[in-house]
């Protein structure tokens, strides 16, 4: 599995006009691959993250995993394709208030058919005791430290084992303890489940514990100069 | 967990929004369901009353003659009735001031005196024992409402009045017509009081106000009426098949007022008129008959003088030898004439060994009687000068001139024009010669039965000696009072003008002789030409009988044979399936309920806009849990599965909710409609009905809009990107010309026109449904158009950005963030303006103009009517004299009308008017015009300078139609008829007869009948005699005194007059009640509105509640906040407001236009402005709320 962005175009209608957010930014990535993408505000980041996550559309450029266009399927199997090989850790960790931290994790599961839900579950058991939330299974979201929620999000985002991990400042609310750990308990999974990690974040601390750092400037992608 | 579970765990953790869903959900089901439940309730409480006042009875008959009461026996039914049903008043003189005339008196009209013996109340509770019902005793059982109108108990006297019975017509010549001759008094001792239930409320006719019920025992009043052992009414319950045959079987000459005399008959007569007290036991002394008696006669006594009857039937059997057919009505009816020489000639008589066959020759008779007989005398002559000769009081008859008794010595035969006089010893006329002129005066009735003098000259053809055949005083049907006197001079009280003074010996001898024998004979041709009127053309049928043929089997041939042609119908023994009538009528007359749900569906509509109002709104707030289910790889499809699946479990909880609450709806409502009816009591019987399927269909069809607009919500999902949703997105931006706006501009298109169409057509449109199609039709396409337009509106609003920022401009910028948001919200409050308005502007009240010539009176201050018809003019000084009225009644004018009795076609009648009732209109009345035309159908589309003569329009022989005119409202909305089309109405023959409507009156007070011509009127119910409707025309200043005058000279015959402004009010009172109904859900709706806008602005201030604090952050004063908050919702008030005016005022002008309802005015504006107040206070109530809390707060947790 690969994921391969080339000459990625992105701009928003706006009352003056389209404003080009992303302008031409190219990147390659392998199986097993980590990287941080730091940046200004309002560089881009999220819009990139997204258009890989397949939330949004480019409006030019190519998006290849391994050598398919996800942009190019119907809806049905887009979401489909996404259900299966994108797993998404927001900023907020938008946890459904309504179900228990093991339901929130199997969220994407109700998306299709599953054969062996049993041992969905068991896996959903599995991911939560590795973020170490094995004891609040039954707990609802609100009952949770922001740490332990972006935690739950974590082990809903790996529940299919997904080829791409995207993470939007997935610690930007945490205090910086609780980043690391966080921040640290994503790059052992994505070690483990051999996927590829992109993380989002304004912290060089984070950053630099991946293999590798972009920064997005001007829409582009480039070598990260701390 | 599965997507169900977690469905349902949506639906309770989301249970503040989805409640709020649910009850939308509720009110929409309970809105329409309870408008369904309401026609239920109507439907089935008018269907329950009706079968309640028929009791026991299936099927009646009711005739205009008195038949046997024995009739009724051995028809197939398991119960049988004969009774008599009168028509009339009640009043009970207060004793406390006996002698004051007026004062004290309590009248009630409308009543019905019943006479019923025990059959009637069989197997029911029977009021006092059986023995007072086959008893005569003067006492009435009186129901509770009669009771109650004339203040009277048990124990009490009262007078009931009713028609005297009298087979003469009283529209014919020797009819009674005067109030003595025509009306009886009762005065019967009140035994009980019958409950308002069961067969206390008995009564034929379909009408919610109980009847006034006066039952008395059959046998007193048949007594009273001199009608023993008959009845004009047979009552059945549970009807056998093979009813009419029955009828037809047990139908005797007698029941039809008919009688065939032998000669033997007449001669027993005769021996009675010459005997009647019989001393002699059939032998007649020669004191009775010397004199009286024909030469051939005067050689039979016996030695002591005695005429034995025998002599006579000898006589008669060879010299008066023939058969008549007569009616005790005087004229034969003309469908019983034809019948009858139908008869005759369909019979053959065969006799003898021979086999020789004869058929009898029929002889039609018409006589008449004359004022005189005079030679004509060239120039005017004072009447009885010294020296006139004249036959005063004399019997003419026209004949067939074949037929006479001297047909043979004429040769030529009598032509048209000719007369032949009797000569006799003392005839005056002896010096007479063939070619004389010969006057004929008498008096024939005009149209208001007053008695004009006409004359008539002859050519004298010639004598003829009183003999043979010519000597036969039974040409001349008998006439209580006259022909059984044995002198003139002893007439009793004769009906035409009589002056005794003018009987001379001559005449008072040729009576002690001849009596009624003719003393001139003219053509039948003539005759028929001088005096048939609408009861006949014939007085008698005769059948001369061949010597050899014996007399007994011939009349039991000839009857059998006439009784089996002669049609039930044609004499009006029809039963009227009255229960099968009383189940179609309760199917209600006036589409209220239609109206009632068409009017419901603005407010269906308006709850619908609330329930994806809200359905939106929680949808807004819950748009990033949507993207993250998204993110995760969930369809859009699913997504949007989810949140239908809680749609439709929250349409269905709250649909069934909303069925509880449509009980509690409909019960509501007819409360409302109970409590508002004017005259009150009369709706007492209105109940709740459950219709089953009105539950079904109302639940299904909710259930199935309010999944539609969910549907509809949820839609928008579709369109917006995962990550849109995320950020909390639920509105599509876009600043190209986007698919919404070319949605909308489709619906502005397609509204537009539609509401044009609708609009045109309302001015065209005259078929009830289509107008109130194309006001509904173009309302609600006129409320799209001003709503897509401000979609449109809203979306540039919400994207175009201004230089110079304002509150009012920021307030409209903010109502354009959520276009839709805003949408529902000024639709709802669109809906109920609609509402509103509309009604208000149908709302009618009695015009300033009412009381000109061309108003809705037509001029006339008071209308009257009369329980027992009125025989006599009220215009003719003789008449009024005995009345005693102020000099200034002079110019007081009374149009008299007849008035075929029926159905209220008003809307005072919550039934369906079957029979309408059919007033006949004077040429006078035509004459004097007047009223206000919506339209007429004007001969060749002509305008005509007075519309009424459309009545007297030239028909072509083929038209079987009878021009009527008809009250515009009560056509579009009770008789559901348009110009041009037909009614019909069950005429004397028992046939049908088409009314065309050819004009329409526009707010008049005619609503509760259809009015023709006088002379059409005659002609399809000859047998409706007298006057029983006025119109009064007079000093509008004098309306109370002419009121109080005429009522009280008159109140015995149940005249009772109504200010016609009063008549008029009553109607608007009722349709202003259905509208007072409808502004009610009007009311509701705004309410809706109200809740709408509030909930909105609530969930936009706690949105922008962080928007909010920083604006206070930065300086602004809270109370400019609130202004910021308001201006917002204001345009949506201010849009919705006047979307639905517009809408309103558009819809419902073609139908102003053609019906002038009341001008919209200052009430409208004050409407409206409690619109805007509500909606503004609802604003300020949620912006206040919100903004009290510490903004600060607010900033913080964002
Ligand atoms: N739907 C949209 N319409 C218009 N402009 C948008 C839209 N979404 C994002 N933008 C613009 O795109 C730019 C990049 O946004 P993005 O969220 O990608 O920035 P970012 O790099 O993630 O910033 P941050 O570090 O603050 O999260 C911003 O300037 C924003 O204004
Ligand atoms: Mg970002």
């Amino acid at each position: 599995m690969s994921l391969t962005v080339l000459n990625l175009w992105k701009s928003f209608p706006t009352r003056n006009g389209d404003l080009s957010i992303l302008r031409g930014a190219h990147l390659e990535m392998q199986t097993g691959d980590a990287l941080a993408i730091l940046g200004p505000s309002g560089a881009g980041k999220s819009t990139l993250l997204h258009i890989l996550g397949t939330l949004d559309r480019p409006t030019d450029g190519v998006v290849r995993f391994h050598d398919q266009d996800p942009f190019a399927l119907p809806e049905k199997e887009l979401a489909h394709f996404r259900n299966r090989n994108i797993g998404f850790i927001f900023q907020d960790h938008y946890l459904l208030p309504q179900c228990s931290v093991l339901e929130n994790v199997l969220i994407p599961s109700l998306a299709g058919v599953v054969e062996n839900r049993a041992e969905l579950e068991a896996h959903a058991r599995a991911l939560l005791e590795k973020v170490g939330l094995q004891e609040r299974l039954e707990h609802r979201p609100a009952e949770l430290s922001g740490g332990e929620r972006q935690r739950v999000a974590i082990a809903r985002a790996l529940l299919f084992h997904p080829q791409l991990v995207l993470a939007d400042e997935p610690t930007g609310n945490l205090d910086r303890r609780t980043a690391q750990a966080v921040g640290q308990l994503l790059l052992n999974l994505q070690q483990q489940e051999k996927s590829m990690l992109i993380v989002v974040t304004h912290s060089p601390e984070l950053a630099r514990t991946l293999p590798k750092q972009l920064e997005m400037i001007d829409g582009v992608l480039q070598p990260w100069k701390s | 967990m599965t997507f169900f579970q977690l469905l349902l765990r949506n639906l309770v953790y989301h249970r503040r929004g989805n409640t709020a869903v649910l009850l939308g959900a509720a009110l929409g089901t309970a809105v329409l369901t309870g408008a369904l439940l309401v026609g239920d309730s109507l439907r089935g409480s008018l269907r329950s009353l009706a079968l309640d006042q028929l009791g026991w009875v299936d099927q009646a008959l009711v005739n205009t003659r008195f038949f046997r009461a024995a009739l009724a026996d051995g028809l197939p039914a398991h119960r049988r009735c004969a009774a008599l049903l009168l028509q009339g008043s009640a009043v009970r003189e207060s004793p406390l001031s006996p002698k004051e005339k007026g004062e004290g008196v309590v009248r009630a009209g409308k009543a019905v005196v019943l006479g019923v013996d025990a059959a009637f109340w069989q197997r029911g509770p029977l009021p006092l024992d059986e023995t007072f019902w086959q008893a005569d005793a003067a006492e009435t059982v009186l129901n509770a409402h009669l009771a109650g109108l004339l203040q009277a108990k048990t124990g009490d006297t009262i007078t009931l009045y009713v028609q005297r019975s009298d087979d003469i017509p009283r529209e014919s010549l020797l009819g009674k017509r005067n109030a003595e001759d025509v009306l009886l008094a009762l005065e019967v001792k009140v035994r009980a009081v019958l409950p308002e239930q069961g067969l206390g409320r008995f009564s034929l006719k379909l009408n919610p106000a109980p009847p006034r019920n006066a039952f008395v025992p059959l046998r007193f009043l048949q007594e009273k009426l001199g009608l023993a052992g008959r009845a004009n009414a047979i009552l059945l319950g549970h009807v056998q098949p093979g009813l009419q045959e029955a009828v037809k079987k047990n139908l005797t000459l007698d029941d039809w007022n008919l009688k065939v005399t032998t000669p033997a008959d007449r001669a027993r007569a005769w021996a009675k008129f010459l005997d009647p007290r019989n001393l002699d036991q059939g032998n007649i002394k020669k004191v009775r008959w010397k004199g009286r008696v024909p030469p051939y006669l005067t050689a039979r006594p016996t030695a002591e003088g005695l005429l034995p009857t025998e002599e006579i039937i000898d006589y008669y059997q060879s010299e008066r030898r023939y058969l008549t057919l007569e009616s005790s009505q005087s004229f034969l009816d003309p469908h019983v004439e034809k019948t009858g020489r139908l008869a005759s000639r369909s019979l053959t008589w065969v006799w003898g060994k021979e086999g020789m066959a004869y058929k009898p020759n029929d002889t039609p008779v018409l006589v008449y009687l004359a004022d005189s007989i005079a030679p004509s005398l060239p120039t005017p002559h004072p009447k009885g000068a010294k020296g006139e000769v004249e036959i005063p009081y004399a019997i003419v008859a026209g004949m067939r001139p074949h037929d006479l008794p001297l047909a043979n010595e004429l040769q030529p035969p009598l032509q048209d024009g000719e007369i032949l006089l009797a000569q006799w010893t003392d005839s005056p006329f002896l010096s007479v010669k063939p070619g004389d002129k010969i006057a004929l005066r008498y008096f024939y009735p005009d149209r208001h039965n007053h008695l004009e003098l006409r004359e008539e000259t002859f050519v004298l053809r010639g004598t003829f000696p009183l003999e043979g055949r010519a000597d036969d005083p039974d040409f001349t049907p008998e006439f209580p009072g006259i022909t059984d006197k044995q002198d003139m001079a002893n007439w009793e009280n004769p009906p035409f003008p009589y002056d005794a003074k003018r009987i001379k010996p001559a005449d008072e001898s040729f009576w002690k002789r001849y009596k009624t024998t003719p003393r001139a004979y003219i053509t039948l041709a003539t005759a028929q030409s001088l005096w048939a009127n609408r009861f006949g053309k014939v007085t008698a049928l005769r059948l001369a009988l061949d010597p050899r043929w014996n007399v007994a089997p011939a009349v039991e041939e000839y009857t059998s044979k006439l009784l089996a042609m002669l049609s039930p119908a044609d004499g009006g023994f029809v039963f009227q399936p009255m229960k099968e009538a009383a189940l179609k009528a309760g199917a209600g007359s006036s589409d209220f309920s239609m109206l009632f749900l068409g009017f419901s569906f603005f407010l269906i509509v308006a709850s619908l806009l609330l329930v994806g109002l809200l359905f939106r709104l929680s949808i807004d707030r819950r748009a990033n849990e949507m993207g993250l289910l998204l993110a995760t790889g969930w369809r859009h499809g699913q997504v949007r599965r989810l949140l239908f699946g809680e749609g439709v479990a929250l349409a269905v909880v709250g649909g069934a909710l909303g069925l509880a609450g449509a009980l509690l709806y409909a019960a509501l409502m007819l409360e409302l409609l109970r409590a508002h009816w004017p005259g009150g009591e009369n709706l007492v019987f209105l109940h709740l009905h459950i219709g089953w399927l009105s539950l079904a269909a109302g639940y299904a069809a909710s259930i199935l809009m309010s999944v539609l607009t969910i549907l509809w919500a949820t839609r928008l999902l579709a369109r917006l990107s995962p990550r849109s949703l995320l950020a909390g997105e639920t509105v599509l931006t876009s600043f190209a010309g986007s698919r919404s706006t070319r949605w909308s501009s489709l619906i502005l298109g397609v509204a537009i026109v539609g509401a044009a169409c609708c609009f045109i057509a309302g001015f065209s449109v005259t078929g009830h449904e289509a107008q109130a199609g194309s006001f509904f039709g173009s309302g609600a396409l006129l409320l799209s158009a001003c709503l897509a337009l401000l979609w449109r509106w809203l979306k540039r609003a919400g994207t175009h950005s201004s230089l110079q920022p304002s509150i009012a401009l920021l307030g409209m910028r903010n109502a354009g963030r959520h276009p839709l948001r805003s949408l529902l919200t000024a639709g709802l409050l669109a809906a109920a303006t609609f509402l509103i308005v509309a009604v208000q502007s149908f709302q009618k009240e009695t015009g300033d103009d009412f009381f000109h010539k061309d108003g809705g009176s037509g001029g006339f201050p008071l209308l009257a009517e009369s329980d027992v018809p009125i025989f006599e003019d009220l215009n003719l000084p003789a008449v009024r004299k005995p009345m005693k009225l102020p000099a200034w009644f002079e110019e007081v004018q009374i149009y008299s009308c007849r008035v075929r009795a029926g159905d209220d076609t008003s809307c005072l009648n919550l039934y369906q008017p079957l029979q309408p009732r059919v007033v006949g209109v004077s040429e006078a009345f035509i004459e004097r015009g007047g009223f206000r035309f919506a339209s007429y159908l004007g001969p060749h589309g002509t305008t005509l300078e007075n519309p009424w003569t459309v009545l007297q329009q030239e028909r072509s022989e083929f038209g079987d139609w009878v021009p009527a005119l008809a009250d515009a409202s009560a056509a579009q909305w009770i008789l559901k008829v348009s110009l041009g089309g037909f009614v019909q109405v069950t005429n004397d023959q028992g046939t049908k007869t088409k009314l065309k409507i050819v004009g329409l009156l526009q707010e008049s007070i005619f609503q509760s009948e259809l009015l023709i011509a006088d002379d059409d009127f005659l002609q399809h119910f000859p047998r409706r005699e007298g006057f029983s409707f006025f119109l009064i025309d007079g000093p509008l200043e004098y309306t109370t005194q002419i009121q109080r005058a005429l009522e009280s000279a008159l109140g015995a015959q149940g005249f009772f007059a109504t200010p016609t402004v009063q008549r008029l009010e009553a109607y608007h009172a009722v349709e202003n009640m259905y509208l007072a109904t409808f502004q009610a859900l009007g009311r509701l709706g705004l309410l809706l509105g109200a809740v709408g806008l509030a909930i909105v602005l609530l969930r936009g201030v706690w949105e922008r509640r962080g928007e909010l604090a920083l604006l206070q952050a930065l300086g602004f004063r809270r109370q400019t906040l609130v202004w910021l908050v308001l201006a917002e919702n204001l345009w949506l008030l201010l849009a919705g407001l006047a979307a639905g005016t517009l809408a309103a005022l558009v819809a419902v002008a073609p139908h102003l236009a053609g019906a002038g309802g009341a001008v919209l005015g200052l009430r409208l504006l004050l409407l409206l402005g409690m619109v805007v107040a509500v909606g503004l206070a609802a604003g300020i109530a949620a912006a206040v709320s919100t903004l009290r809390a510490p903004l600060l707060s607010a900033l913080r947790r964002e």
